[in-house]
C-alpha cells in the first residue's frame, strides 16, 4: 500500500506570480523518483533521478569534511556502474539536455531543446506568450514518451529527411533540424526520447 | 488564529540555512503551513508585522541555538529569544482567548545549553538538536505528531532528511539553473514554492 504523506499547505503568499510556479512545476515534470546512494566511507552521495521513459540522470554530492560545504558534481559513467551494481545500465542516458526559451527577431517566444552534448535536436513555432511557450515544452515531455508521435518526413526537393513531434491534437510542437539519412534522422528521434523527459529548462 | 500555521523563530543566515531549510520541508511535510519572519515585505514595520504572524500561528517553533551565549564567540543573536517572549507574552497575556492554546517547541543546541543565559526558560522544557541534521528534524516532527490536528500519517525523521536530501540536488542542479536562482541565495518565496512543488510531485519519497 502506497502510503502518502499529509496534505501540502502552503502559505498564502499574496501576489505571488502564477507564471514561477508554473516553471518550477515544469522542472520537476515526468521526474518519477530518486534513487539515493552513499557511496565510498559517506562523504559522497549519489542521486539518480529517474524520469518516465525510463531516461535517467545523476549527480554526485561532495561534502568538505573541514568546511561541512557540499557541491555537487556530474559523475563518472564507471562510478554509477559501479555504485549502481548494473551491467544493464543503459549510461548513454545520463546526459541531460535542455530547454531553452528566447525572443526571436519578431518579438514572439520560442523554445528548443539541446542534448546533452549542445547539438540542436528539437525547435519550436513562434508563441506570443512566454507562457504557451512553458506550455509547449511540457507538451514535448509530455509527448516524447511515445514513439507513435513522432513522424519522420523526406523534404519536396527529396534527400534530406527531418522529423515532427506531435501532441495528442494532433498540433505540430517541435520540429527538427535536417538530417541526410534515414537513419540520423531516427538517431534524432531517440535523442530527443532519451533527453526531453529529464531536460531543464533555461530562459535566455 | 489559524490552528495548522507554524511560525519558525530562527537565523536566516547562510551558516544556519542547512538547518532551516530542514525544519521548513519538515514543516510542509507534516502538513502544516509554515510562517516566518522573512515573508514580511521590506520596509514595513518588522516588529508589528512579527506580531501579526504570531497572532495567527497556534504553533511556534523557537530555535534558540544561536541565540544563548554558548559560544565566546559574536555569533549570539537576541532577535530569537526577543521574538520567543512576544510569543510568550501573546499566549499568557494576550487579549485574544485563543492564544492560551498556544504551543511551543523551543530548541538549544546542547542539553541545558541555555540555563546559565536563559535559565526562565526551563519551564517550556527546551529540547537540544546539537545542530544535528536529523535530530532537529525528529524534534519538529515529534512536536508537530503530539498536535491535535497532527495526521496520523507523518513521515519518520530518516524519511524526512532522505526526501529532503533528494529535493535539494534537484533544487540546485534543475530547478535553480532553470530558473536562474542563486543556490544560496534563494528567495524565501522561490524556496517555499519549490518546496511545495516538489511534496506534490511525483517524485518524493512515499
Amino acid at each position: 500500500m502506497v502510503r502518502k504523506f499529509p496534505e501540502v499547505k502552503p502559505p498564502e503568499f499574496v501576489d505571488f506570480p502564477k507564471s514561477r510556479e508554473q516553471k518550477v512545476s515544469l522542472a520537476l515534470s515526468g521526474l518519477e523518483k530518486v534513487d539515493v546512494f552513499d557511496v565510498g566511507d559517506g562523504s559522497e552521495r549519489l542521486f539518480v533521478l529517474r524520469y518516465a521513459g525510463d531516461t535517467s540522470k545523476a549527480y554526485l554530492r561532495r561534502i568538505d569534511a573541514k568546511t561541512g560545504q557540499y557541491a555537487f558534481v556530474r559523475p563518472n559513467k564507471e562510478l554509477i556502474q559501479k555504485v549502481i551494481g548494473s551491467e544493464d545500465e543503459d549510461l548513454s542516458k545520463y546526459s541531460s539536455g535542455k530547454f531553452e526559451i528566447f525572443k526571436d527577431k519578431s518579438g514572439e517566444y520560442r523554445f528548443r531543446l539541446r542534448a546533452g552534448n549542445g547539438q540542436l535536436i528539437l525547435a519550436s513555432e513562434g508563441y506570443k506568450e512566454a507562457g504557451r511557450a512553458l506550455r509547449g515544452i511540457s507538451a514535448v515531455k509530455r509527448n516524447a514518451l511515445d514513439p507513435g508521435r513522432f513522424e519522420m518526413k523526406e523534404t519536396s526537393s527529396g534527400g534530406n529527411y527531418y522529423f515532427v513531434l506531435k501532441a495528442a491534437n494532433n498540433q505540430v510542437v517541435g520540429v527538427s533540424q535536417m538530417y541526410e539519412s534515414r537513419s540520423g534522422c531516427l538517431g534524432g528521434i531517440e535523442s530527443v526520447m532519451n533527453n526531453a523527459p529529464s531536460a531543464i529548462v533555461i530562459s535566455q | 488564529m489559524k490552528d495548522d500555521d507554524v511560525f519558525i523563530n530562527c537565523p536566516f543566515d547562510f551558516g544556519y540555512r542547512p538547518l532551516f531549510e530542514r525544519i521548513l520541508f519538515t514543516v510542509l511535510i507534516c502538513g502544516f503551513r509554515p510562517r516566518c519572519a522573512w515573508e514580511l515585505a521590506d520596509g514595513k514595520n518588522r516588529i508589528n508585522g512579527i506580531l501579526d504572524i504570531l497572532g495567527d500561528c497556534r504553533l511556534s517553533i523557537h530555535d534558540l541555538s544561536k541565540s544563548a551565549c554558548e559560544t565566546s564567540d559574536r555569533s549570539c543573536r537576541f532577535n530569537m529569544p526577543f521574538e520567543l517572549g512576544l510569543d510568550y507574552a501573546l499566549r499568557a497575556v494576550g487579549s485574544e482567548t485563543v492564544w492560551r492554546d498556544k504551543r511551543f517547541l523551543v530548541m538549544e543546541n546542547g542539553a541545558h545549553s541555555l540555563r546559565r543565559a536563559l535559565s526562565d526558560i526551563n519551564e517550556l522544557d527546551p529540547k537540544h538538536h546539537e545542530r544535528n541534521f536529523v535530530n532537529c528534524i525528529r524534534r519538529v516532527r515529534d512536536f508537530l505528531r503530539a498536535d491535535v490536528n497532527a495526521q496520523n500519517n507523518l513521515p519518520g525523521q530518516i524519511v524526512i532528511e532522505r526526501n529532503y536530501e533528494s529535493f535539494d540536488a534537484v533544487l540546485t542542479n534543475d530547478i535553480c539553473v532553470s530558473m536562474g536562482f542563486d543556490r544560496n541565495d534563494i528567495d524565501y518565496r522561490d524556496l517555499v514554492t519549490a518546496m511545495v512543488q516538489w511534496l506534490r510531485s511525483d517524485a518524493a519519497l512515499r
